[in-house]
């Protein structure tokens, strides 16, 4: 071993004497210490902005009125304090008869120069206010004692106590930026650690581009001449002369690069966290593992660099191939990104629903069904606004087929899932007899969020308030009524929902599902789960109620008597139909169940995970069902007809399988379009060979931001986030193999190679 | 009974070139040699001769195409061979951010010396090649002579028992190779095997036992130098002192003898051939007739004119 450490030792000594290494040093102490004068100043809260004034035109008038009683006044006091322009200002502001340009005036601005002048308070003024508990312990103080920014909390406090109506109360504390003695913007309304998670989106974002781009680059430009040079004619003969192996001083040399680069990544990021712990107060250890993440994505970079400086000995030919790899990495990246998102998902059907004879698939909320003529799925479902140019992709609940009148129902959701926007307004209709041509119905519940089959046909929709029936003739629709541009839902004539349940204070539903043999439905809104019984007359009582500490992500099934909750903390949870807990399963990834499927007798449940694979669950029997199906890693949708299940894979191809016997039964599959068949055969498995340094980023800004940051910070199974790569350790692992596979390569190469 | 320092039969190198390595350049065409222990053995042959390959192979710096190769009994090339090797290469080039002691602290740590050990070495090591003042300088200050005894240096450092030395005394002014030459024989004394690659065959005659001629990678010779040297068209020369008549006698028999009088009882005889058997057999003759030998002097060539010989022969012979 002692040979390789003198030569990775030899590495380090030569970075010493190299002036690179001070070069870069220095250059990393001038950032840092122009980092140093960058901090927050916690101030008493007291600044008025333009936003805590509620009412600028009732408290102009009540300054002027008040100024011009005979008594003091609050409004006397600040209208004595204010310059003749300000007056005129004020006076023009008042008048609403002013022209436009008289009235230029910022009142939060007049107004907080008064609040910054340590005169404003004379008692009389305020004789016949009461001033709050907080300003008078101040003035108990004595104001000529206290600093700046706590007699302008004191007078933000009194102004406060004499126009409660028209200015907002101020927080307790503010925070105000600044860079040595200068104050950069507007103190903030916030403690300093509010602020962390902000600054920590702005740490990574800007070692990502710090050191995720520049630094990487200078790093490959400053070692690339290492190996070359190392196995050059003159060094590499007395190096090979020694007892030593060749791969291991190679592997030697490349760790000696990383500690030279180590050394500096070290510095800037520990001095990095030092500013922000010592200027800021924000103790992020979590920042350090940026040095190794950072050096790994390098050291990526720099194992191409050197298996090209041992090929061709060259520095400027190893500089110029990491460069090469990396446009390459990058262009592949964006290459499969591109393709996916406007080409590949807007085929993708995310629902699969059995039409009689016929198959009917959802796709970014267009409608298809499958033309065995064809044999090609065809759009249908198609509305009034078709003709747009660029048509809003949309989320549709439903369809749903109702086989009695043969024809299916859905409404469109605002954005993808059940969030807060998912408002919707008509059911949409669609028949057979019109060439399945959309037709708008009557207007939804208030905060409906799912389509659901009842027994006998029924239509029944899940709600936030509730569950409703659709009962009468949905076609007999009234006309909305238009006003102002807006178009308002006028209830129909003919048709109605009924709400068949009890009166619900749901937040917005995340899952709905119902028991096709019993008709009993579970609602799930994060925060609770609830479950009704269907009575006999139809009507729905709730049985059962399940609340939760912190909002979960999850989807829900009702199956077999017992509702099953996948959650994203990788189980499947068994509750019985009074939602009594049975036991949890664990689901064979951590990625979130995105729909869910159970056949009409409730044997099975059908998870379709956000990965894009398929799980099965033998109901009855509480362990795995035995079925392959192909696909798996592409499969978007699940859904049973009858007993069979229909697997969606490959954006559109559809699966039938005999679940019990584990039979593939039927396919329905159209030619593969010249595009995806490019990026199935060519682009993906390069792409999948390729590493992918682009996406240590995110790694690192998995790692760098605690789980319990608030805001902005990256949140795994989030259903909300419509595609988000769930597996962040991915990349770390497939750039490891790539990085073992490069060294091994060059290993490979140095044994065979004379020199 | 110890195996040869060298031992190489018939030992082949192809180094592939071009486009899908179709060209191919044979360096090295069934070399044969053997090298004892304790000897001075200089390999000799113009640019292109394939010294330095076979060095390399010798090594495992390049790997043979066929033959067998060994080193002090070991396979050439493997881990245990190189360690006890001391290599000095031609055109080294140690790298610039080191100081003499540095590298040799460097260079005795890939020996797998302790850093004690080294400590222990380099100072009478540095003193031996004439650097004991230029320890703690940077070698980017050296000349080009003193890059070239810290190269003997580190090829010393870990004790050797073969010393392999590509042109050693490049760069070296005279003071500086008669001094090397010194602690060349001073290594032989200690029973150190050193084989040279050399083109400065003066040096080369001055201090090798024995020599080998290479040349487009075959082995056009091998053998000691005085063998060499020898001129086979030479003629063997006698001064002896004795009486005319007596002289007479002992050469009556002999052709291709010449005689002439050096004044006094002395005489010049000239024998006109090389062969050592007839010298032998002149001697004993003389002898026998009471001739006295003052001096005997035989005809030799510079190892220059000789290795120069046996190119040309060996060209015509192509």
């Amino acid at each position: 071993m002692r040979p390789y450490l003198a030569v990775i030792a030899d590495s380090f000594h030569e970075a010493l004497v190299s002036r690179v290494l001070w070069i870069l040093l220095g250059a990393t102490t001038v950032f840092l210490l122009a980092l140093l004068p960058l901090g927050v100043i916690e101030q008493a809260g007291g600044y008025l902005r333009e936003a805590d004034i509620l009412n600028p035109g009732q408290l102009t008038a009540k300054i002027i009125a008040q100024s011009k009683l005979s008594e003091p006044t609050v409004g006397g006091r600040i209208w004595a304090l204010l310059d003749d322009p300000t007056r005129r200002s004020l006076e023009a502001k008042a008048d609403a008869d002013a022209p436009e340009a008289a009235r230029p005036l910022n009142l939060a601005r007049a107004l907080q120069g008064v609040v910054a002048n340590r005169e404003f308070y004379r008692v009389e003024n305020w004789a016949k206010i009461k001033l709050p508990a907080a300003a008078r312990a101040l003035l108990a103080k004595g104001l000529e004692n206290l600093p700046n920014d706590q007699v302008a909390r004191f007078n933000r406090l009194a102004l406060e106590a004499a126009f409660p109506i028209e200015i907002a109360p101020a927080p307790a504390k503010q925070v105000q930026l600044s860079y040595g003695r200068w104050e950069l913007g507007l103190p903030l309304p916030v403690e300093p650690e509010q602020l962390f998670p902000a600054i920590n989106q702005v740490v990574v974002w800007s070692l990502g581009t710090l050191l995720g781009v520049a630094g990487v680059f200078v790093a490959v430009l400053v070692t690339a001449s290492m190996i070359p040079v190392t196995f050059e004619p003159g060094p590499v003969d007395l190096l090979l002369s020694k007892p030593i192996s060749r791969g291991w001083l190679f592997l030697a040399k490349f760790v000696g690069g990383c500690a030279f680069i180590a050394i500096n990544a070290a510095y800037l990021i520990c001095g990095i966290w030092l500013v922000l712990g010592l200027r800021f107060g924000l103790w992020n250890g979590r920042l350090l593992w940026a040095i190794p993440l950072y050096l790994f994505l390098f050291a990526i970079y720099y194992g191409v660099s050197a298996l090209a400086g041992i090929i061709w000995r060259n520095a400027i030919v190893s500089v110029v191939l990491a460069i090469v790899f990396w446009g390459v990495c990058w262009s592949l990246g964006t290459a499969v990104s591109l393709i996916d998102q406007f080409a590949l998902t807007p085929r993708r059907m995310t629902t699969i629903v059995p039409a009689g004879d016929t198959l009917l698939g959802v796709s970014r909320g267009d409608v298809f069904r499958w033309s065995d003529e064809e044999h090609d799925w065809k759009k249908i479902f198609i509305g009034r606004d078709a003709q747009l140019p660029f048509p809003i992709p949309q989320r549709l609940a439903g369809p749903l087929y109702d086989a009695a009148g043969k024809r299916i129902f859905a409404f469109s959701t605002m954005r993808p899932g059940f969030g807060p926007l998912s408002s919707s307004n008509r059911l949409l209709v669609g028949k057979q007899s019109d060439g399945w041509r959309r037709d708008e119905g009557l207007a939804l519940p208030s905060g409906a969020a799912a389509l659901l089959g009842g027994r006998e046909s029924e239509v029944l929709v899940a709600a936030s308030q509730g569950i409703f029936r659709l009962e009468g003739d949905v076609a007999a629709k009234q006309a909305d009524l238009n006003l102002l541009g807006f178009r308002l839902a006028l209830p129909s004539k003919g048709a109605r929902f009924a709400n068949i349940g009890p009166k619900t204070q749901l937040r917005p539903l995340l899952s709905a599902a119902i028991d096709p043999q019993t008709g009993a439905i579970a609602l799930f809104d994060g925060f609770k789960l609830v479950t009704y019984q269907r009575g006999d007359k139809g009507t729905y009582s709730q049985v059962g109620e399940q609340t939760f500490s912190s909002k979960q992500f999850g989807q829900a099934a009702v199956a077999g008597g017992e509702v099953l909750l996948a959650l994203d903390d990788g189980r499947l949870h068994r509750y019985n139909d009074r939602l009594e807990p049975l036991d949890a399963v664990a689901l064979p990834t951590d990625s979130l169940g995105e729909s869910l499927a159970v056949p009409p007798d409730g044997r099975y449940l059908a998870i379709v995970f956000h990965n894009q694979t398929l799980w099965m669950y033998d109901v009855r029997e509480r362990r795995e069902a035995p079925l392959s199906p192909s696909g798996q890693g592409d499969i978007s949708a699940v859904a049973f007809d009858g007993q069979k299940l229909l697997v969606v894979d490959r954006l559109t191809r559809v699966t039938e399988y005999d679940v019990e016997r584990g039979e593939l039964l039927r396919q329905w599959q159209t030619d593969m379009p010249a595009v995806e068949k490019f990026y199935r055969y060519v682009l993906h498995p390069l792409y999948t060979i390729f590493p992918k340094p682009g996406q240590l980023n995110d790694t690192v800004t998995y790692v760098l931001t605690p789980k319990d940051a608030p805001a902005g910070a990256v949140r795994l199974n989030d259903p909300e986030n419509t595609r988000r790569n769930l597996d962040v350790w991915g990349p770390v692992w497939s750039n490891m193999a790539f990085l073992v596979v490069v060294l091994g390569v060059a290993c490979v190469y140095i044994y065979r190679k004379d020199f | 009974m110890p195996t040869a320092a060298i031992d190489v039969q018939n030992l082949r190198k192809t180094y592939r070139d071009g486009l899908l390595s179709r060209r191919a350049v044979e360096a090295l065409r069934g070399v044969s040699l053997a090298v004892e222990r304790g000897e001075i053995f200089g390999l000799l042959g113009p640019n292109g001769a394939g010294k330095t390959t076979l060095i390399k192979v010798l090594l495992g710096i390049v790997r043979r195409t066929a033959g067998e190769a060994s080193l002090l009994g070991l396979p050439a090339g493997s881990r245990l061979a190189r360690k006890q090797v001391g290599y000095l290469p031609e055109n080294h080039r140690i790298p610039r951010h080191h100081t003499g002691n540095s590298a040799l602290m460097f260079f005795g740590s890939l020996s797998g010396l302790s850093r004690r050990e080294i400590r222990q070495r380099r100072g009478p090591l540095l003193e031996t090649v004439g650097l004991a003042r230029w320890g703690q300088t940077p070698i980017r200050k050296y000349s080009k002579g003193m890059l070239q005894r810290l190269g003997l240096a580190q090829a010393l450092l870990h004790d050797p028992q073969l010393l392999i030395l590509d042109e050693p005394t490049d760069g070296v002014d005279p003071v500086g190779r008669s001094e090397m030459r010194t602690l060349l024989q001073s290594l032989k004394a200690q029973g150190k095997t050193i084989f040279i690659n050399s083109h400065l065959l003066q040096e080369v005659e001055l201090v090798c036992d024995r020599v080998a001629i290479l040349d487009h990678g075959a082995l056009l010779h091998q053998g000691p130098i005085a063998a060499l040297t020898v001129r086979a068209d030479a003629q063997a020369r006698f001064t002896v002192a004795a009486r005319e008549d007596a002289l007479r006698r002992a050469l009556d028999d002999s052709s291709g003898v010449e005689s002439r009088s050096l004044g006094g009882d002395q005489f010049e005889v000239l024998l006109k051939t090389n062969d050592q058997a007839t010298i032998d057999g002149t001697i004993d003759r003389l002898r026998q007739q009471g001739v006295s030998l003052v001096s005997l002097s035989r005809g030799r060539q510079t190892l220059e004119e000789a290795f120069l010989d046996i190119l040309a022969r060996a060209r015509d012979q192509r």
